[in-house]
């Protein structure tokens, strides 16, 4: 049973390098992000699912579902995806796709989690020292949560950066513990 | 018979010591929690943030 | 009566509190997406490494082991019931360590060096890496000295050096592990350090193996390492590779170590079990394709070392000293088949082999040694000069015996010459037989030995050897105590020592107590 990401993989790719190679990167997200959005839907599902139907009236049923929301060559695609019965496997085409393009965009998703609001200052000096370590332009998104006590943990895609009280007494409950 | 006694004695006061030093242990953390809970501030809470984005 | 004293719990804590680091690292984080079998998948952890320990909630850590495209497998140190899909798994950063040195010496320690002796932490100050590499071929020096394991049978006719890997195998109950024990408690007085590593046994046996060496007074000197048949397969995989981190811990600072690994089999079986649960192909019996890899790159690990190396390692404290570590690996066969697929890997890897037979266990011949077979490759290089002067008789006289075994049935119709034969060899095996938990010195074996060669035994009847045997050593010990000793110190055999052992058994013969 191989991962879903894998299956997924071969197809982001190559809607990345068209979408590249046609400097339409931007309509390409928003266009894989609304058929993701629509293979997700319970009827959609049931749609998907139902053994009925050929997947020539799959395609032309999401196709048609989705509507404006998709460009041209996108239609395309998700015949190709239909043939292979591969529409279940939206949501992960579009993550993949986004985690491409930002790759080359060289920008990055962060989240930022603190026990008590920060000022801007704060952010900013956060984001240029994190821009700087990543080498990527930084989107941040702060967060509330009041059980971090003080400090903050900073996340970005794998990393983990804790900066947290939480998570300084946990690392000393561990070395008493052991 | 007096060595199997003496070794068990000593086995009992080494699993009791490993008890407290654990029990220890959880009273002093959960005592240092609610001590920085109540008196974390602004200020901080704050170098807590520039220490962390000058470690980054 | 003790009393518990409150400084020395308070004083760990402050240990601890200050050896904490409080910096933040950037770790990878990743959420495990299954748990089962005490294998845990795991998504994300972009950065991790082949073997690299990694840390679940609760204080837990697994071991990287499969690093795929999109999801990496871990087998699980510990206890795996608080953990769940959906949690997190962060990188350290560290790979598996194990604490080496002097503190271990007594005690009974886990795969991973914590103790189940209930005598309280181990404190020891250094830790080192569980997987290292073998010294290269420049670091090694020949095998010349003996490892003196004080059984006849094996220091006569297949001696082990320090530094070699000598394979003990044969089917169960057959006497293996009283061999290693036996070895063991032989180390007393020779400084060399022991350690024992119990792979997949039951807790009782192991039990019964730590009592005995107490009892011996051989614990002061021996490190056990124990991972019984309930410890997870994760364990019984690593614990050898721990054991030797210990024991090579030795071997770098100039001194010896002896290390016995019981059993190897057991270890397979663990990392046969931990491979198919990760999905690796399976090869010949269903073990993965690397299991030589995984007792070639244990076994290489035993070594000599020469004085250059030990000198580079310790920073020029320790000159002029070569360090060794001897190994004694322990294979257990189905049914006597030492052409299956493990014990032909580990009998190409070690230095010779100790091959015990049913045939002859049942026979009484214990040690059950079949001396045919048994091989050492070191050989006389690694016996002290009185051993190997008159151990070749020994050899002899047991290879004819045997060839001409099949005549004893017709004993009566055999010419004197093929009779004498075929006595000498009987009255050799009997002689060679041995109690568990009596190992002999070097002295002693000497004697025993030359009074077989010179036909010293062939008055005496074949059942009453025994009796001859411990007869003549209590009267050695009392009448000819410092012959004894002497011999011991220097292992020299010349003329003199000849006319004193001559001159003893004559006396002793003629006596006939026994």
């Amino acid at each position: 049973m191989a991962e879903l990401s894998t299956l997924a993989r071969p197809y982001a790719k190559a809607a990345f390098e068209y979408a590249v190679d046609a400097a339409d990167l931007k309509s390409w997200s928003d266009s894989l992000k609304a058929a993701s959005a629509v293979s997700q839907e319970e009827k959609v599902v049931q749609l998907l699912g139902a053994p009925g139907y050929t997947s020539e009236q799959r395609a032309t049923n999401t196709i048609e579902i989705c509507g404006n929301a998709i460009n041209e060559k996108s239609r395309g695609f998700l015949r190709v995806l239909a043939e292979n019965k591969r529409l279940g496997l939206l949501p992960q085409i579009s993550k993949q796709f986004e985690a491409l393009k930002a790759n080359r965009e060289k920008t990055i998703d962060i989240t930022v989690v603190s026990a008590v609001q920060l000022s801007d200052v704060q952010k900013n000096k956060l984001a240029s020292a994190l821009s700087a370590k990543l080498e990527r332009e930084v989107n941040m998104q702060a967060s509330i949560d009041v059980s971090l006590i003080g400090g903050a943990v900073v996340r970005a895609g794998d990393i983990v950066i804790d900066g947290s009280i939480c998570g300084k007494l946990s690392k000393l409950a561990q070395v008493l513990y052991s | 018979m007096k060595a199997g006694a003496k070794a068990e004695i000593d086995m009992e006061v080494n699993r009791a010591k490993e008890e407290l030093r654990g029990k220890i242990a959880g009273l002093a953390l959960a005592g240092a929690e609610k001590i920085l809970k109540a008196n974390i501030d602004e200020k901080a809470n704050s170098a807590l943030v520039d220490d962390l984005a000058a470690q980054l | 009566m003790q009393q518990l004293n409150p400084s020395e719990i308070s004083e760990i804590i402050k240990q601890r509190i200050d050896s904490l680091e409080v910096s933040s690292e950037a770790r990878n984080e990743g959420t495990i997406v299954s748990v089962s079998d005490g294998i845990i998948r795991i998504h994300g952890l972009a950065d991790v490494m082949y073997g690299e320990m990694i840390e679940f909630d609760g204080g837990i850590y697994g071991m990287a082991l499969n690093l795929e495209r999109d999801s990496v497998g871990a087998v699980i140190l510990g206890d795996y019931q608080s953990l769940a899909e959906g949690q997190k798994a962060r990188c350290t950063g560290r790979i598996l360590e194990v604490p080496v040195g002097p503190e271990l010496e007594g005690r009974v320690v886990d795969a991973l060096g914590n103790p189940i002796d209930g005598k309280g932490p181990v404190n020891a100050k250094l830790t080192d890496a569980l997987e290292k590499v073998a010294p290269g071929v420049i670091s090694r020096q020949s095998v010349d000295q003996p490892v003196q394991i004080g059984l006849k049978a094996i220091d006569a006719m297949v001696p082990i050096g320090r530094g070699q890997r000598e394979l003990i195998i044969g089917d169960r109950q057959i006497g293996k592990t009283a061999i290693a024990v036996d070895a063991i408690i032989n180390q007393k007085d020779s400084g060399i350090k022991c350690i024992y590593v119990a792979i997949g046994q039951k807790a009782s046996s192991i039990a019964a193996v730590v009592r005995k060496l107490e009892e011996h007074g051989a614990m002061e000197h021996t490190i056990v390492v124990a991972a019984t048949a309930s410890d997870p397969a994760a364990m019984q995989f690593l614990a050898p590779f721990g054991g030797c981190t210990m024991g090579e811990y030795y071997r770098d600072r100039g001194q010896d170590a002896l290390i016995i690994y019981d059993d190897l089999t057991k270890q397979a079986w663990a990392y046969r079990q931990i491979s198919l649960l990760l999905r690796r192909p399976p090869g010949r019996e269903a073990y993965p394709g690397d299991v030589f890899y995984l007792h070639a790159r244990l076994l290489e690990r035993a070594a000599r070392v020469n004085a250059d190396y030990v000198e580079k390692f310790t920073k020029g404290a320790v000159k002029g000293k070569t360090g060794s570590l001897t190994a004694l690996p322990v294979i257990e066969t189905q049914a006597g088949d030492v052409s299956a697929f493990v014990p032909t890997n580990v009998i190409s890897i070690t230095d010779g082999q100790i091959f015990l037979e049913a045939s002859m266990f049942n026979a009484g011949v214990r040690p059950a040694m079949n001396a045919g077979v048994s091989v050492s490759r070191v050989g006389g290089a690694a016996q002290t000069k009185i051993v190997k002067k008159l151990s070749g008789g020994i050899r002899t006289a047991l290879a004819q015996y045997r060839e001409l075994a099949a005549f004893s049935q017709f004993a009566s119709d055999l010419d004197e010459a093929t009779k004498a034969q075929l006595d000498h060899g009987e009255r050799v095996t009997e002689l060679m037989k041995q109690k568990q938990y009596a190992p002999q010195s070097v002295a002693e074996m000497a004697l025993m030995i030359y009074a077989a060669d010179n036909k010293f035994l062939s008055e005496v009847p074949v059942n009453k050897i025994g009796d001859f045997e411990s007869a003549l050593l209590s009267y050695m010990k009392a009448e000819h105590g410092d012959l004894l000793g002497q011999i011991n110190k220097t292992g020299d055999w010349n003329d003199d020592i000849q006319a004193s052992f001559e001159a003893a058994l004559k006396k002793f013969s003629s006596t006939q107590t026994w």
